[in-house]
Formats: C-alpha cells, structure tokens, sequence
C-alpha cells in the first residue's frame, strides 16, 4: 500500500520519466534475448522458418515430440477412426494450374481432340503449351491434328490434293509446305541440271582446245 | 519395411506393396535388408496412405514398364479405382506427385486419367469453373482461338 502511495505521490514528470526507463529496459533485455537466439540459430545452422518463432521460445525449453507409428490398416484415410481423418479439413495447394509442366502434359496426353481444343481456349498458358510454335510439346497439337483429320494424312501419302476435305485451316498450310520441302529434298532435277552444265563445261572446254 | 512421411510419421508396410514403387523397390534393393526407415520427404502422411492403400489393393497386379502404353485412353478404369480417386482436387494432384515421385505408373495413369475425364466434354468455360482458372484472354484473342478451333468443334 505504502508503495502505491509513493507511486501515486510522484510527480506525472517523474512518473513519466520511470515508465520510458522501464520501456528501455524491456526493448533492451528483448534484443539481447534475439541476439542471443540468433548467434545460436547461426551456430547449429537450424534451416529459417517461415513461420515467426515466440521470441520467449528457447531451444532448450522445447520438448521433443513422440513419433506416431502406424501399423497399416486398411481404412479410408477420411473416415472419423481414421488418424488422418483431420486431412479433409486441410487445404492443399496443389492444382491443374501449379502442377509441374511434365505432369501436365502428360494428363493431357489422355485427352482426345475436342477436349484438348476447349483446353488451349481456357487460358494463355494453356494455350502456349499445347500450341505454341516454340513449344516443345507442340506434339499434342498434332496430335489433335492427326485425330481430326485423318483423311488428310491419308490423301498426302498418296499424293491425292484433289480430293482432300478443307475443314482444319491450319493442317493443309502446314502439310502443303512440308509435302513442298519434301519434294525440294527428293527433287532429281536439280542435280541433272548441275551435272548437264558441267558436262556442257567440259565439252565446250575440250572443244576450245581442239579448235 | 518403415516408410516416414514429410510429418515424420512411421508407416510399416509389406515388402511386396513397396516393391509396386519403382524408387523403393531400387531402394531396397541398394540397401538390401535394413531396419532403417524410408523418409519420404515429398508425400504427406495421409497421402502416404492413400498410396499404400492403393499399392495394397493392387499388390498382385503385373508389373507395368514405362514403355507398355501403346495407346492412352481414359475410359479403361475399374470400379474399385474410379471409388479410390473420388477425393477432392487437392488430393487428386497430390496423388499425381506422390505417384511421380514413388515411380508408381498404374497409380499416376489412373490419377491423371481421372483429371483427363474431368476436362473430357466440358466447354472452356466449364473447366476454368471445376479447376478454378482464371480467363487471361482478351475477348479478341478469345474469339480468335474460338474461330481457330471451330472445325474440330463441328464434328
């Protein structure tokens, strides 16, 4: 009482002058107390957290947890007897959208032509990876391609243009400038042409040299 | 054999259904026979479950080697698999992980052929809604697609 007296008697200024002190001292026991925490964190080089530590929490006040074995039984993990049956509550992350590139790909590969159209219109990224003409997964565009116009894969074997069904703008461009650069490959004229000019050379040449 | 998942919990499993993880079964194989468990860093427990619930089930199936799909179709699931993924999204895609990750085939087959058949015969616009993707096209660009892709959507 006599003490709360005494803190009453004091004057506002001194009052005042004590409780900044206190405060001081508090902010100053604090950060010797994380700088402490810190150069041990530092020594035994603890992986960082993402999650704020209690600034209190010494390593020495934690006590180690008892591991949870489970014999394997055969119930569903989302039944109430289940130990897992709190898992439905959380949320995971995890979706179409974050899966890694090859997994997704090759969920896709088990779609068939309509669904993987309706696929590249859902969003950009969807559509760069199935269409783009840099992307290394452009193979599902053909294959889309190939389930759809099978006619036309047929038709350019057997070199019958006339006949070929116009309904996928894209593959005729396509197969018309490959079919080009085949032919351009398999072509015989271009070196029957070469070989005539330089036999014309020789000839010419030994026929300059008689005359 | 003990397997520990990220959450440092203990599973012990028959030799047999870890042997259907291709990792584990070179695993056990490297190691030969140990008390030591497995950590499995990447697969939470009730996933872990999951899988071994799975590899459980299928413990007498044939092995399948990666090179054995000739042609991918996803209407070729049973009954007991169709009730094994009907789970939510997250653990779905979680199951596609785990099964990558253990080298499980049969299981990421069946999990990527259960998100293939819930894209199969929706609209765009249905799958932005089931897998929560957002419309980055302009309406130009999406008229443009639309009109790229109108013969395959006529048939």
């Amino acid at each position: 009482m006599e003490i709360k007296k005494d803190h009453k008697d004091r004057p506002p200024a001194l009052r005042r002058s004590i409780r900044i002190k206190n405060r001081d001292e508090k902010r100053r026991r604090e950060e010797v107390e994380r700088k402490e925490i810190e150069e041990r964190g530092a020594l035994i080089r603890l992986p960082k957290r993402l999650t704020k530590l209690p600034a209190c929490k010494s390593a020495s006040t934690v006590i180690p947890k008892r591991r949870k074995v489970f014999r394997y039984v055969n119930f569903s993990p989302f039944s109430p007897f289940s130990p897992f049956s709190h898992f439905s509550q959380l949320g995971s992350t995890v979706n179409l959208t974050n899966i890694p590139l090859d997994l997704l790909i090759y969920t896709l590969e088990f779609l068939d032509g309509p669904s993987l159209a309706a696929m590249e219109r859902v969003s950009k990224s969807f559509y760069r990876i199935i269409r783009s003409q840099h992307s290394p997964y452009r193979f599902l565009y053909y294959k889309l391609l190939a389930m759809y116009c099978p006619v036309d894969a047929s038709s350019m074997i057997e070199n019958d243009e006339q006949e070929r069904a116009i309904h996928a703008p894209v593959l005729p461009k396509i197969q018309k400038t490959l079919a080009k650069k085949e032919f351009r490959e398999y072509k015989v004229s271009d070196w029957k042409i070469q070989v005539n000019i330089f036999c014309g050379f020789i000839f010419l040449s030994n026929h300059i040299n008689i005359t | 054999v003990k397997l520990t998942s990220s959450e440092g919990t203990e599973f012990i499993i028959d030799r047999k259904v870890a042997e259907k993880s291709v990792l584990l079964k070179n695993m056990l194989e490297d190691v030969g026979e140990s008390d030591m468990a497995i950590p499995l860093p990447n697969v939470t427990g009730p996933i872990l479950n999951k899988v071994i619930d799975y590899c459980t089930h299928h413990r007498d199936d044939p092995f399948v080697s990666q090179e054995d799909d000739s042609k991918k179709v996803s209407d070729d699931i049973d009954d007991w698999d169709a009730e094994f993924c009907k789970v939510d999204q997250g653990t779905l895609f979680e199951l596609i992980l785990s099964a990558n990750y253990l080298d499980i085939k049969p299981l990421l087959d069946l999990t990527c052929k259960t998100v293939a058949n819930m894209i199969k015969g929706k609209t765009p616009d249905e799958i932005r809604k089931t897998f929560n993707i957002t419309n980055d096209f302009t309406p130009e660009e999406e008229e443009h697609v639309r009109k790229e892709n109108e013969w395959c959507e006529e048939r």
